[in-house]
């Protein structure tokens, strides 16, 4: 595998999941807080990974909480952006992403959330 | 009908969906071993809260020696899938099984979002697939054994 290959997503095989996401987000939004899976890593280590914190920043942006949201993961906000064009079929049909930006996005959300648990 | 999904050199990559199907019933299999266990270890000794663990354990490398083997758990002989080494199209071995199991913490440690990567994965594999250079093809169904057929 190439590592510096771009990263190819078919759009059209993630609209129902992107529905279910939205679906399932704005439910969310109508629970108590806390509903949802421990951290594995988090729970065992103490250290969040790279997507702590984005069921609650996409519960809270889908609530109409779009700051609080972006203050608990930035991720959360994007994945919801991402999931609205891909149902209201505003992306392209296939999508190829660089590697080294997912890379690096998912680095600086890592960092994002090590720096909000005061891990650094 | 729907369409078939995208080809790997040797077959029809599996869905996301029947791969968690496949999986689900893994699961309920290890937990009719294990919650009996538990319920004895609440309510007799803690020595069977042991042997839960124990039970959960070698269940798991069993099903990781078959998958290994012939490329099917039980589950995924019931609906349909095969797990193969994507360059080769055969079976990786029961170590590498035990070693594909192993590596399917990678996906449940990022908060299970590895799980989730066949949804929008070329290859639809997971991250432990991608480590242990794996796919999952769609073969036919079989009836639901615990061991493989022949063996």
């Amino acid at each position: 595998m190439n590592a510096l290959a771009p990263y190819e997503i078919d759009v059209r095989r993630v609209r129902k999941p992107a529905a279910i996401f939205l679906a399932g987000g704005l439910v969310l939004a109508h629970l108590p807080a806390g509903v949802g899976l421990p951290c594995p890593l988090r729970t065992l280590t103490g250290v969040p990974c790279p997507f702590c914190g984005v069921t609650t920043s996409v519960r809270d942006t889908l609530g109409g909480r779009v700051r609080d949201g972006l203050s608990v993961a930035p991720l959360g906000l994007l994945l919801v952006v991402a999931a609205i064009a891909v149902v209201l079929r505003l992306s392209p049909g296939n999508v190829r992403i660089l590697r080294p930006i997912v890379i690096a996005g998912v680095l600086a959300e890592w960092c994002f959330e090590l720096f909000r648990y005061h891990v650094i | 009908m729907p369409a078939p999904g995208p080809y790997s050199p040797q077959g029809v990559l599996a869905d996301w969906g029947p791969r968690a199907l496949g999986l689900l019933i893994d699961w309920a299999l290890t937990l009719v071993v294990v919650v009996p266990l538990v319920v004895l270890g609440v309510a007799v000794s803690g020595v069977f809260r042991f042997l839960a663990d124990v039970a959960g354990i070698v269940v798991a490398i069993l099903l990781a020696v078959q998958v290994g083997q012939t490329g099917q758990s039980p589950g995924m002989r019931t609906i349909g899938l095969k797990c193969i080494n994507q360059t080769t199209g055969q079976p990786i071995g029961p170590g590498l099984g035990v070693v594909r199991a192993i590596a399917h913490i990678v996906d449940s440690i990022i908060c299970y979002v590895g799980w989730l990567f066949p949804l929008w994965d070329k290859s639809r594999q997971t991250l432990g697939d991608k480590i242990m250079s794996t796919v999952v093809v769609r073969v036919p169904t079989q009836k639901f054994s615990l061991m493989p057929p022949g063996s």
